[in-house]
């Protein structure tokens, strides 16, 4: 009995001090300390995982592209007004058809090797992830080769700074995709001497260039001796996988890293109160829940207007996403290219939404199920959303039944289309690497791309497909942009989606982390990073 | 012991075959996680056929186990680099988290349980108690998590995550200081368990007849304790200690993703979820081994620490 008493008593008093300790809340005094120990000029980033690998023709994910954009150029870039500029190649020519490009590149550019960046370079980075037998074709696979360039049939290298570009049909999107990291051109020299383990090393023209990866812990990168433009101020940037969203959080407030990518978004105001600078804006990213429009309830577009009206965006962007969204109305986000003013914001309105679901037949709502994803690149918190929208058309007489799958078991459905897989509604979302409304309308709201297509949910609207198809055709820069205006305005109307929301570039850093500037055109790749200053 | 020594073989098989099939029952496959939703019909058939996973199911297991036989474990496409190195450089990194743990867990656990059952009954054995208690009752990431934000954050006595220090130099003393906490949070299960089941078996020992005569014979407490029960308790202390060799090992996972430490556990999850098999299957057969090598060692020690337990072949 007395050492029951004295164990209960140890046990209260153990608990007791965890409580205290827990409920200290920590005073921020002590991160501006962490803050202050740095070397000059050497720069630490947290990002959400391992780098998958140096070869720009491998990757798919935009992780990985942030550490590339330092080591490899394109041939033509995003200037900070969002306008197309010259980088690699000084000046292009397009056929009167369409279907030749011919670029003029530098003649100064060397490899981080030394050898110089001829035409060859080019030719080899593209053909070997269009063409089977090509040199380099057997280091593979390049899964966005044919995504982003598959209109292009082959390059050709006339004379060392020369590049033809063969198209098989006109696409008014291409200078766009060679933005892309997909589009960077590597040494070829390198590269087919090292074979699969270029990978490991990389090779390009870029500012930076490898200088350590060890696997799952960090990789770092020292000046290219050789850049062809202006040096960085930056002298070593390490890059550090920290996949937990609340980790890049502590590492930053601890002193681990100056500068963390997509930090949790609920933190964001618990660092800008502790004194780190917090760096965002929109980019060319979507999230919306797709509606299965093959057949009732879903076909008719006054119920999937209705769902619009049923849903707080804001309450979603301010509550869930801590302001590091906008609320979104159609494909495209306010100033990205494509987007259509006067389009209805479907500002929340249950009645309004309620009323349009009586209108449709359904007074007494209906039944659907919802497929959630538990986590996934560019889907920001898929659960709490999912959660959210479940609540919302509650609100207005919608049943939602919710089935949460991992991102590896939800792609295969999704991929599947709404039909085979017997699904409703599901969550998705869209990182326009390229930016060009192209890369977004064609393969999502063409009657062309149903499944086996990415237009999962089986809509069509003749409109949309003849100016996504002009669009694609058209010569002039202003006219296709309003062709996509059009369109956008179409898929307003239609509602083929329950529009949600576009996710900011978040980066957070401390005060001592000088001169970031985010790319206006693709916020979400880092391509200003050398001009930074850590002080 | 040669016998038990065989049963290695279909034990490793078995445990290969059940995760294969296991891994491909899953939806979704390595093409799907690695062209994400920008992925057309032809593109994933296509990247299926480059990775040889359209071949039928019993022939690509064939094909992994012939690898194997080879001494090659394959090539993971989500990490870009060959099996082997990458199972290999990430099991070390768990061993300096398991070892460290499993040495100090066992000297904690051992002092405390003798302690504990020394002075049972007496305040020093409740406090003990009532410790191993509450450390077994904490979650490992939850303790992570608490070591981070008061060791790491508040205190800013040891590093928060990762296994060294962002730069070109790094150090053992650098590597040492990131192992702190880890190490700490990855002991404290493993010394409760041993410690109350040292001292529950220093208890039952002390109370058998053969330490009564001893005591009878002039034998001091402490002497018929350390001397005599003691060494008859290894048997339970022993097994306790092969399980727990598979928790610093396997359960690291949960310390390994709080303190971001690149150790198997991370990989066998980071692998799964991009559905490369090469690397699961790799992961898992090296964990396998492990444990199936321990076991064994166990299996075969128990004669030396109790001659009454015969071997059977």
């Amino acid at each position: 009995m007395k050492h029951a008493n004295r164990a209960a008593g140890l046990i209260a008093a153990f608990l007791a001090v965890a409580v205290a300790l827990t409920g200290c809340s920590s005073a921020s005094g002590n991160k501006s300390n962490a803050q202050a120990k740095s070397t000059p000029n050497q720069l630490t980033i947290a990002y959400e995982a391992d780098s998958t690998s140096l070869d720009p023709g491998q990757v798919t994910d935009i992780n990985t592209m942030n550490v590339l954009v330092q080591m490899y150029d394109t041939l033509v870039k995003w200037d900070a007004g969002g306008n197309l500029v010259p980088s690699l190649a000084t000046k292009w020519d397009k056929s009167a058809d369409g279907l030749k490009y011919t670029f003029t590149l530098r003649s100064d550019v060397k490899f981080s090797d030394g050898t110089p960046l001829t035409a060859k370079d080019v030719a080899y980075s593209f053909n070997r992830m269009l063409q089977d037998k090509a040199p380099g074709a057997e280091f593979g696979p390049y899964p966005f080769g044919k995504f982003f360039f598959g209109s292009v049939s082959s390059v050709k290298a006339v004379g060392d700074h020369t590049a033809e570009f063969q198209l098989s049909s006109p696409n008014g999107g291409f200078l766009q995709t060679l933005t892309t990291p997909t589009a960077e051109i590597v040494n070829s020299v390198a590269a087919q001497k090292v074979g699969k383990n270029f990978a490991q090393e990389g090779g390009g023209s870029g500012p930076f260039m490898l200088a350590r990866w060890q696997r799952g812990t960090q990789l770092v990168l020292k000046p290219n001796p050789h850049y062809w433009g202006t040096k960085p101020t930056l002298q070593q940037i390490s890059w550090v996988p920290v996949a937990d969203a609340s980790q890049r959080v502590t590492n930053l407030e601890a002193g681990t890293v100056g500068l963390s990518i997509s930090p949790q978004s609920a933190s964001v105001p618990k660092l800008e109160k502790e004194g780190f600078t917090v760096a965002s804006a929109t980019g060319p990213h979507t999230w919306w829940i797709g509606l299965n429009a093959s057949k009732p309830p879903l076909n008719n577009v006054k119920v999937r207007q209705a769902m619009n009206y049923a849903i707080d965006r804001d309450a979603i962007v301010k509550g869930l996403l801590y302001g590091t969204a906008v609320a979104a109305n159609q494909p495209n986000g306010e100033g990205q290219p494509g987007y259509a003013k006067g389009a209805e914001a479907y500002k929340y309105d249950p009645a309004k939404a309620k009323d349009l679901l009586r209108q449709a037949g359904y007074p007494n709502g209906f039944s659907v199920n919802l497929m959630v994803t538990t986590s996934g690149s560019g889907m920001q918190e898929p659960v709490s959303m999912g959660t959210a929208v479940q609540g919302y058309l509650a609100a207005v007489g919608i049943t939602v039944k919710i089935q949460e799958f991992d991102w590896g078991t939800f792609l295969s459905k999704i991929g599947a289309g709404a039909q085979k897989s017997g699904m409703d509604m599901w969550e998705m979302s869209w990182m326009n690497t390229a930016v060009d409304p192209s890369l977004f309308f064609g393969p999502l709201l063409t009657k062309g791309s149903w499944p086996p297509g990415f237009n999962t949910g089986f809509y069509s609207n003749p409109e949309v497909d003849k100016a996504v198809a002009d669009a694609l055709t058209e010569k002039d820069q202003a006219t296709r942009m309003a062709l996509y205006e059009k369109a956008s305005l179409l898929v307003n109307q239609d509602a083929p989606w329950i529009f949600i929301d576009h996710g900011k570039a978040v980066f957070a850093h401390s005060k001592n982390v000088q001169g970031l500037k985010l790319n206006k055109a693709m916020p979400f790749l880092l391509t200003e990073l050398k001009d930074v200053t850590v002080g | 012991m040669v016998r038990r020594s065989l049963l290695v073989i279909p034990v490793l098989l078995s445990v290969s075959v059940v995760i294969f099939v296991a891994l491909h029952l899953a939806p979704g496959d390595t093409a799907t996680v690695l062209l994400g939703p920008t992925a057309s019909t032809e593109r994933l058939a296509a990247l299926r056929t480059e990775l040889g996973l359209d071949r039928p199911l019993p022939l690509q297991y064939l094909s992994w186990l012939n690898s194997l036989l080879h001494g090659q474990l394959g090539y993971s496409v989500s990490y870009r680099e060959d099996v082997w190195s990458l199972v290999f450089s990430r099991f070390t990194n768990t061993l300096l988290l398991a070892v460290p743990a499993f040495i100090l867990a066992t000297i904690v656990g051992v002092g405390a349980g003798i302690v504990g059952g020394l002075r049972r009954g007496e305040w020093v054995d409740a406090l003990l108690s009532t410790a191993a208690f509450t450390g077994l009752s904490m979650p490992a990431f939850w303790l992570g998590l608490l070591l981070i934000l008061y060791a790491g954050l508040e205190l800013g006595m040891f590093p928060v995550s990762g296994m060294q220090s962002a730069g070109l130099t790094t150090s053992a003393a650098d590597t040492a200081r990131h192992m702190v906490l880890p190490v700490l949070t990855l002991a404290v299960a493993p010394a409760a368990v041993v410690a109350q089941v040292t001292r529950v078996a220093l208890i039952e020992e002390m109370g058998k007849l053969y330490v009564r005569t001893a005591r009878a014979k002039g034998c001091s407490r402490r002497r018929a304790t350390l001397g005599h029960a003691l060494r008859n308790t290894w048997m339970s202390v022993g097994t306790t200690l092969a399980l727990e060799v598979t928790y610093v090992v396997g359960g690291g996972v949960l310390v390994e993703n709080v303190f971001n430490w690149p150790g198997i556990g991370k990989l066998l999850v980071e692998s799964t979820v991009a559905r490369d098999y090469p690397a699961v299957l790799g992961a898992s057969l090296v964990l396998a081994v492990l444990f199936v090598l321990v076991n064994l060692t166990i299996d075969l020690l128990y004669p030396l620490l109790d001659p009454r337990v015969a071997h059977h072949g």
